[in-house]
């Protein structure tokens, strides 16, 4: 391990892939700040560019855009009130009253301190923690494996929020089938592609990821403009975001809960599915609880607390996000998703053999990532009210560009024109799932699992002569499968648990007012 | 049955998972297959059965509480976007990159609603300079100039 480590310091310490960490930081902090535009977005934008560089260079640049897409996302969240992805909703809560209250500098300096904590006890954690999954992951067998994925995409599908089960288990369902169009892996035979010789290796995820993210997103800020240009007001707040210093008190009270929404955020961030966003309420919500009744009063009108917790618990999980996809070839989330085809493109398939195969690749991804946090510390935050200049370039050329680098990304890889054509149908059918409320992420996520899925489905089913007993033979297979029912029906049983309670209680009631009479 | 937003996504999704699974009996098989466990027509008869549940259950449970306005929503330049992207992917193969990126960054801009021509065409023109800079001299990408560039120079 110790020779794998110091394989992945040597590659991380190229001056090339320190340039890389500095450059991805930099982009993806403004990329980040951009209303609306996400960490996926940022990441597929990043994809084209990367395919020039070294496997290790490219990682690297993507993870530094990661990383630095989440900071400025919290930084438009806190400057402007306008989260740039979900994870960084919460930081909203206190942030911009902070902001608002000429305390933007803090406030920032708070969130990048929170998330240099989170981000550096996560890539401690994953230290530890990604070497044991992968060699406890050798021993899984297919049955395994399709169980866990099965596991992976419950998860994605029931943590996206009330009243979005039903409908992001259909997106998974719909990026399932969008894996099957083009040749079957195993006996070469055409599906779904009517012929079309453009359809016969199947869909590019690149071009999935771009028009279901990057275009998609851009065109919803267009009919959807909620904040078209800054107003005087915020503009004065990006410019003008007062000291940055923070007294002894003020460190103080934010270190517990740093420390705790870190641990919480990574334990997180690991389970597939969960993620950033959910970390973030769940540390907001546990520090609320635990807050003493005159700082709970504090909690979104301006707490230190409330802005420290979210803001580490989201970084952690960012790092913890990334032990079930380098060690089992799993993303958890939409963001680990696009990372894992990227790293595909390069011809690595990560799980545990990338640990034995390519443990330089391994570890520097690892240690660039606290790379990042440091370069996000000690660089972006004091250009934070420079790269907030930039959020003033006015939309009519802003808008613009981020189509052209959209299009252009995916032409450059494939020189082939039609898949503009392709990208701008994928582009409108992704507009109309935005606006009837149809998550994309479970597409992403069940599009880049459905051949490794079917694959191992495939496999099970052979060895265990098309018998489906597989699911329950092995006690490994019988956990993930029953966690992934758990997770699945818990939100779909719930408001039928809610409804009878309520006429339970509805009912003793009457019995009282009955017995009273 | 009121109509909502939940319920047109359902019947929307009813109706492509029943042409999907439509179609997943053209996936053709080789001699024998129906007697193997596994064929390539089985997952995706499986997600064609499995969308057409989720559909109904959105269909049937989907209330009306859920309509998002769409009287808000600003179509118009949306839609030429689109149509500006479609026609890059048309011209790109025709005009080369440089001249296509310029003329769908202008044409852009002035979707967005900039009125300057002289200062868009600059910008386009200065950005796509640099772009194209990068891409062909940084990240050493050969860009193909165009058929209008070979009609022109034979």
């Amino acid at each position: 391990m110790l020779d794998g480590i110091l394989a992945g310091l040597g590659t991380a310490v190229m001056p090339m892939n320190l340039m890389m960490v500095v450059v991805g930081c930099l982009v993806g902090t403004f990329i980040g700040m951009l209303p609306g535009l996400g960490p996926i977005t940022a990441i597929a934008l990043m994809i084209p560019l990367t395919y020039s560089l070294e496997p290790s260079s490219g990682l690297i640049l993507m993870a530094g855009v990661y990383y630095g897409a989440i900071f400025g996302a919290s930084s438009s969240s806190i400057l402007i009130n306008a989260p740039g992805c979900s994870a960084t909703v919460v930081t909203a809560f206190d942030g911009n009253p902070l902001a608002k209250k000429g305390q933007a500098g803090k406030a920032l300096a708070v969130a990048a301190y929170a998330s240099f904590t989170g981000g550096t006890l996560g890539a401690i954690m994953l230290l530890i923690a990604a070497p044991a999954l992968a060699s406890v992951s050798l021993s899984f067998q297919s049955a395994d494996y399709f169980a866990l994925m099965v596991l992976g995409l419950s998860a994605v599908a029931a943590f996206s929020g009330k009243g979005q089960v039903l409908k992001a288990i259909m997106m998974t369902i719909l990026g399932l089938m969008l894996a099957t169009v083009g040749t079957d892996r195993s006996e070469g035979v055409e599906r779904f592609t009517f012929g079309q010789l453009d359809l016969i290796d199947g869909f590019s995820f690149l071009l999935l990821a771009m028009a279901t993210f990057a275009l998609a997103e851009t065109l919803m800020s267009v009919l959807k403009p909620e904040n078209p240009n800054n107003s005087a007001t915020e503009q004065k707040m990006m410019s003008e975001l007062g000291s940055l210093k923070l007294t002894k008190e003020e460190v103080k009270s934010v270190a517990a809960p740093t420390l705790r929404s870190s641990f919480l955020g990574f334990f997180v961030g690991v389970l597939p599915g969960a993620g950033a966003t959910i970390a973030s309420f769940l540390a907001y919500g546990v520090e609320r609880n635990l807050a003493k009744p005159e700082d709970k009063k504090q909690f979104g009108e301006g707490s230190l607390k409330g802005l420290a917790a979210p803001e580490s618990a989201n970084n952690a999980a960012s790092t913890g996000s990334f032990v079930p996809l380098l060690t089992l070839g799993i993303p958890g989330s939409g963001t680990t998703a696009v990372l894992l085809g990227a790293l595909i493109a390069y011809g690595i398939q990560p799980g545990p053999r990338m640990y034995i195969e390519h443990p330089d690749l391994f570890w520097s991804i690892i240690i660039s990532m606290y790379f990042g946090n440091v370069i996000l510390l000690i660089l972006n935050l004091p250009l934070i009210p420079y790269l907030a200049k930039l959020l003033n370039i006015p939309r009519p050329y802003l808008i613009p560009m981020i189509l052209l680098f959209s299009i252009t990304g995916v032409y450059l890889v494939s020189f082939n024109s039609m898949d503009i054509m392709i990208m701008v149908a994928v582009c409108m059918a992704a507009l109309g799932l935005r606006l009837l409320s149809f998550p994309m992420a479970p597409m992403l996520l069940g599009f880049i699992l459905g051949g490794m899925l079917e694959d191992n489905l495939r496999r099970a089913l052979l060895i265990g002569d098309g018998e489906l007993s597989f699911l329950w033979e092995r006690p490994l297979t019988l956990t993930f499968i029953s966690i992934a029912a758990l997770v699945l029906f818990s939100p779909l049983l719930r408001p039928i648990w809610e409804r009878s309670k309520a006429r339970a209680e509805y009912e003793q009631a009457k019995r009282k007012a009955a017995t009273k009479i | 049955m009121q109509i909502s937003n939940q319920r047109i996504g359902g019947l929307i999704f009813l109706l492509f998972s029943l042409f999907y699974g439509y179609f997943s009996y053209d996936i053709a098989l080789f001699p024998g297959a129906e007697y193997e466990p596994f064929t390539p027509r089985t997952l995706p008869q499986f997600l064609a059965l499995s969308g057409v549940i989720c559909s109904v259950i959105l269909v049937i449970t989907g209330g009306a509480d859920f309509r998002a306005s769409i009287k808000h929503l600003v179509w118009q330049p949306v839609a030429k976007l689109l149509a500006a992207m479609f026609a890059y992917g048309l011209l790109v193969n025709w005009l080369g990159f440089v001249l296509a990126t310029i003329i769908f960054l202008v044409v852009s801009f002035r979707i967005m609603g900039e009125t300057k021509h002289k200062k868009a065409a600059a910008i386009a023109v200065i950005f796509t300079l640099v772009f194209w800079a990068l891409l062909t001299q940084i990240l050493d990408i050969y860009l193909e100039p165009g058929q209008l560039w070979h009609w022109f120079n034979g």
